[in-house]
């Protein structure tokens, strides 16, 4: 009896060990999709946050909103044939994506117009357009989430 | 907490059981109102219905803050002070629990008041969580987390995720002394929470009963900070 839970017990830590050991598969071009989306972020949140101040610098929207621009531009690139979910990486990227391709870049198309909108708010110093630019740039994030990204376990 | 026999306790000659008001209005309608609100919060976040949620978030906010007035400044059972015991009472109220009969306490027990404390506690942890985080996507923001740098909202999203298990623990354990309760005392403790006031047979002097004028005093000052929180505290500068 005794003997029996020891082999259990050391066959339990075995399994439990190659569970650890077995490692989250990396792929360089999902990695750096994540990297490309943490920067939209936190562009698009710099940009809220300003304009929550009571007077928002022009020149810190300004700046994040060029950052936008220059993602939203190459965003389509972030995703070449093949790294979706056989890469075996963690993605919420769907194969969607690659079946629906000029689907995908017209979303991407959509968020390029509404930030092109946000640049041009801002560069014109229009705190009311601004905002309005920077919902419709929101719009776009999610609209395209909603086809084109794995909901959330 | 005053205790006396129960129906089938031991009942002093000629008293019969008199009706005694333990739950003002204003603790009821809270009560009932965390009852709806914490699964619609669940559902509303599991859903991605994320700016309902920030709006039953707030109504939550302001419901904690007025329940914390009423901690101070409430009803007798209300109160902080009446229901927050020491170990020693927690103790011989544990040693009773395995008795049949109702203890028929008029309020919180020594042990139910320190599991409202956490469940004040988790809640308001909770809220504080969710006031300053923001969504995956940084699309969905909290009132407050432009005060926060982005780090910490996305912490405390994570935060706010976990922190959900820790309230289903403590509401797990509320409504399972509530069965308890029920089934092995023979006391229905969902009655009074209901209607305000339950049978006690035997004297016993009737909770202090607070003015409704101070409970609207505390709505206007809750309702009044929430709103304030709930436009992004203007007047408080992002760092």
């Amino acid at each position: 009896m005794k003997r029996t839970i020891l082999v259990a017990t050391a066959l339990g830590l075995a399994l439990f060990a190659a569970g650890c050991a077995k490692k989250e598969v990396k792929n360089p071009i999902v990695t750096a999709r994540h990297e490309n989306y943490e920067q939209v972020k936190q562009a698009f949140r710099a940009i809220g946050d300003e304009l929550k101040k009571e007077s928002p610098s022009f020149e810190v929207i300004d700046t994040n909103a060029e950052k936008l621009d220059a993602l939203a531009k190459d965003l389509p690139s972030w995703f070449p044939e093949g790294s979706g979910p056989e890469t075996g990486a963690k993605t919420e990227a769907l194969p969607v994506i690659w079946e629906k391709w000029p689907d995908f870049e017209e979303a991407a198309g959509k968020l390029q117009t509404a930030v092109g909108g946000l640049v041009a708010a801002s560069s014109a110093e229009d705190l009311g357009l601004t905002g309005e630019a920077a919902k419709n740039v929101g719009g776009a994030c999610k609209s395209c989430h909603d086809t084109f990204r794995k909901e959330d376990d | 907490m005053t205790r006396t026999g129960g129906p089938e306790g031991p009942q002093p000659a000629g008293s019969a059981p008199a009706k005694v008001r333990v739950w003002d209005p204003w603790v009821r309608l809270t009560h009932w109102s965390l009852v709806l609100l914490v699964p619609a919060l669940w559902l509303t976040a599991e859903k991605g219905f994320l700016s309902v949620h920030r709006t039953l978030g707030e109504v939550v906010v302001g419901l904690l803050l007025f329940r914390i007035y009423w901690g101070f400044a409430g009803s007798e059972t209300a109160r902080f002070a009446s229901f927050v015991k020491g170990p020693g009472a927690v103790v011989a109220y544990l040693k009773g629990l395995g008795s049949k009969t109702a203890g028929h306490a008029v309020g919180h027990n020594a042990a139910g008041g320190w599991s409202i404390l956490l469940m004040l506690l988790a809640i308001g942890v909770q809220v504080s969580l969710g006031l300053v985080a923001q969504d995956k996507d940084g699309l969905t923001v909290s009132p407050l987390t432009h005060l926060v740098p982005y780090a910490a909202s996305e912490a405390a999203r994570e935060w706010h995720e976990r922190v959900f298990f820790a309230i289903v623990a403590v509401v797990s354990l509320h409504v399972a002394a509530i069965v308890y309760y029920a089934f092995a005392k023979r006391e229905n403790l969902v009655r009074p929470m209901i209607w305000g006031w339950k049978l006690v047979s035997g004297p016993v002097a009737p909770p202090a009963a607070a003015p409704a004028w101070r409970a609207l005093l505390g709505a206007v000052l809750a309702a009044g900070l929430t709103w304030w929180v709930a436009l992004g505290a203007p007047g408080v500068p992002a760092p």
